[in-house]
C-alpha cells in the first residue's frame, strides 16, 4: 500500500543541469571512530542519500544508528572517513553559513538576552544591525515569543528556549537547516506544539530541513521523506516518501495513512 | 537550566511575566529578615565592645598589652580626623595594592587566556606554575628590596604576584567551561577566532574571573602590607610595626580596624562588579 524503498532519493545522481534541485548529497559515506584498544567503530556504513531543495527530511532510528553522525557530516563539522558530502554540488570541507544548525540543547548564551541570542548569527556574519534587530523581533513573533526579547534564557522554560534556538537558526537566512533532535528533551505536549511552530516557520521560508529524531510519529508528522536508519553498523535501511497533505495539523494524526506509515516504519526497524 | 517543568505559553498568556508575584506573607518575612540582617551585626558588635571593655577593667589589663575600645577609638579619631596622619599611609598602601592588582591581574588574565587557548603552552608551563603557586611568595621580598630599594616598587611587585595566581587560574578554568555545543554553534556560523573569543570564551569566563578578582583584591592588599613589614618607610603596615615597637597599642589596633574596613570595602566593590557583569550566573 505504501511505496517503501523508493529509489528516487537514493540514486547516486551525477551532477548535471537536470538535477540541480539536489541540495545535499551523501555519496558512499562511511564513518569510523577509533576505539580504545585499537578497535574501530563503524558509525556509518556506505550511506547514499540525496536531499532536494525545500524538502523536509527526517533521519530516524534507534541510538547508535549514526543519524547524528550523518547530520554532523552534512554540517561540515565532521569529515567522512570514506566517500564525500556535497552541498549544492560542491564537496563539503568545512561548515558553511548557508547551513544553519539547531542542537538538542538550545545552546543559548546565558549572558545574552533572548533578542541578542537570536541576533548572534547576524553579528557573526556581519549583517546590518538595525535590519537584523527587526528581523530578530519578527522571528521571535513567528515562534510565539513576542515580548520575550529582553528576557534572559534562564527565565524561559525548556520549550521556550528551543523556540529561541529555532528563531536564531533562521536569522542569517541559511538555505538548509540541520536539526539534531531539537525536541528530544521536551515533554510530549510541548513537543507537539513545537512541531507545529516549526512547520509554520518552515512553510513560510521553505528552507530545506534535515531533522534527526528517534520518534517515528514526529518524523512522519513533519516530513516529506523519512530516512529509516539502523544500528551496528549505522546504515540506511529504507527511504520512505510521506504522502500526506501539507498544512499538517491535529487532523493529520487522525489520518489513516499517518497511522499506517508509523506502523510500517516500525516494522521496518524490527527486521 | 532545567526549567522544563514550566508551562509552555499559550497565546493568551504570552505577554505575561513568567515570574509569580510574591505573596504578602512572604514579603513580611523578607522584611523581618532584612531587619535582622542589618540590626543583628550591630548588636553583636556592641556586645563584643562591651565585653572587651569589661574584660580590660575586670582583669586590669595594661594599655600596653591590649588597649580598651575607647583608647582604640580615640587613636582612630586622632589619626583620621584630628591630625590626619593615617591618610597618606593608607593611600600609600592602597595605591600599591591596587597597582599590583592591576598589573598582576592583567598578566594573570592574559596568561590564563593563553593557557586555555593552547594545550601545548599548558603542558609546558604547568609544572612551573604549580611550583610557583605553592612557593611562599613573600619570601622574595628581601631580594626585591636589594634590587629595587625600600620604595614602592617591591610592594607593588609582591601585590602583583599574589594577585596574579587567582586570576590566572580562574581565567583558565572559566574559559575551559565553554561547552562543546557552544563551539559547534560558533563553528557552524564560521565565526573567526576573535569572534569566538569575544562573543563566547570571554563572557563564559567572566563569572569565574570575577570570583578570582574577589580573591585577588584581598591577596594584593595582603602582599602590599606584608612587603611593608619587611622593608620600607611608608604605609599603614609600616606604621603599625613602628608603633608596636614603642608599645603604642591603641594605634596598632586602630590600624587593624582600618585594614578591616578597607578589606570589606574592596570586597564590596568587587561584589558590585560581580552583580553588574555576572548577573546571568
Amino acid at each position: 500500500m505504501i511505496n517503501l524503498g523508493s529509489d528516487m532519493n537514493t540514486s547516486a545522481a551525477p551532477e548535471g543541469p537536470g538535477l540541480r534541485d539536489t541540495v545535499l548529497e551523501a555519496k558512499h559515506v562511511s564513518q569510523r571512530y577509533a576505539l580504545r584498544g585499537g578497535d574501530e567503530l563503524l558509525a556509518l556504513s556506505n550511506v547514499e542519500l540525496s536531499i532536494k531543495q525545500g524538502q523536509f527530511v527526517s533521519l530516524v532510528g534507534p541510538s547508535g544508528c549514526g543519524k547524528t553522525t550523518l547530520l554532523k557530516l552534512f554540517s561540515g563539522l565532521l569529515q567522512p572517513s570514506e566517500g564525500e558530502i556535497r552541498f549544492n554540488g560542491e564537496v563539503v570541507k568545512q561548515p558553511s553559513r548557508a547551513i544553519g544548525m539547531v542542537f538538542q540543547q538550545a545552546v543559548l548564551f546565558p549572558w545574552r538576552t533572548v533578542l541578542h541570542n537570536v541576533m548572534l548569527p547576524a553579528e557573526v556574519v556581519g549583517l546590518d544591525r538595525k535590519e537584523s534587530r527587526d528581523r530578530a523581533e519578527e522571528l521571535l513573533e513567528l515562534v510565539g515569543l513576542k515580548g520575550f526579547g529582553s528576557k534572559l534564557p534562564s527565565e524561559l522554560s525548556g520549550g521556550m528556549q528551543q523556540r529561541v534556538a529555532i528563531a536564531r537558526a533562521f536569522m542569517h537566512e541559511p538555505s538548509v537547516l540541520l536539526m539534531d533532535e531539537p525536541f528530544g528533551a521536551l515533554d510530549a505536549f510541548t513537543r507537539e506544539t513545537l512541531n507545529d511552530s516549526l512547520l509554520d516557520i518552515w512553510e513560510r521560508f521553505h528552507k530545506t530541513v534535515v531533522f534527526v529524531t528517534h520518534s517515528i510519529e514526529e518524523a512522519v508528522y513533519l516530513s516529506d521523506v523519512v530516512v529509516m536508519m539502523g544500528p551496528r553498523p549505522g546504515r540506511i535501511i529504507d527511504i520512505v516518501d510521506i504522502d500526506l497533505p501539507r498544512r499538517r495539523s491535529e487532523a493529520t494524526r487522525d489520518d489513516k495513512r499517518f497511522v499506517e506509515y508509523g506502523r510500517d516504519l516500525r516494522r521496518l526497524l524490527n527486521h | 537550566m532545567s526549567t522544563t517543568e514550566r508551562e509552555e505559553p499559550s497565546a493568551l498568556t504570552l505577554d505575561e511575566d513568567p515570574q509569580l508575584p510574591q505573596s504578602t506573607r512572604r514579603g513580611n518575612t523578607r522584611r523581618r529578615d532584612k531587619v535582622i540582617q542589618v540590626v543583628g551585626p550591630i548588636v553583636i558588635l556592641a556586645i563584643v565592645l562591651v565585653a572587651w571593655h569589661l574584660a580590660i577593667v575586670i582583669f586590669d589589663v595594661s594599655q600596653f598589652v591590649v588597649p580598651s575600645p575607647s583608647d582604640t577609638l580615640n587613636a582612630l579619631w586622632h589619626g583620621l580626623v584630628v591630625d590626619g596622619t593615617y591618610w597618606p599611609e593608607l593611600w600609600y598602601t592602597l595605591r600599591n595594592s591596587l597597582l599590583g592588582l592591576l598589573f598582576g591581574g592583567l598578566i594573570g588574565i592574559i596568561f590564563g587566556t593563553l593557557l586555555a587557548a593552547s594545550p601545548m603552552a599548558e603542558r609546558l608551563l604547568h609544572p612551573f606554575l604549580v611550583g610557583f603557586q605553592t612557593f611562599p611568595k613573600v619570601a622574595i621580598v628581601p631580594i626585591l628590596t636589594v634590587w629595587f630599594g625600600f620604595g614602592a616598587t617591591p610592594k607593588v611587585i609582591v601585590a602583583a604576584i599574589l594577585a596574579f595566581f587567582p586570576l590566572m587560574v580562574n581565567t583558565y578554568t572559566g574559559m575551559l567551561s565553554v561547552l562543546r555545543t557552544e563551539y559547534e554553534l560558533m563553528h557552524s556560523l564560521r565565526a573567526s577566532k576573535m569572534q569566538i573569543f569575544f562573543k563566547l570564551k570571554l563572557p563564559r569566563a567572566v563569572p569565574s574571573i570575577l570570583a578570582g578578582l574577589e580573591l585577588a583584591i584581598v591577596y594584593s592588599l595582603l602582599g602590599a602590607v606584608t612587603a611593608e613589614f619587611l622593608g620600607g618607610s611608608d604605609g599603614l603596615g609600616h606604621l603599625s610595626q613602628v608603633r608596636a615597637s614603642v608599645l603604642d597599642t591603641p594605634t596598632v589596633f586602630a590600624i587593624l580596624v582600618i585594614f578591616g574596613a578597607l578589606g570589606s570595602a574592596l570586597y564590596e566593590i568587587v561584589s558590585l562588579i560581580r552583580r553588574r557583569f555576572g548577573y546571568w550566573q
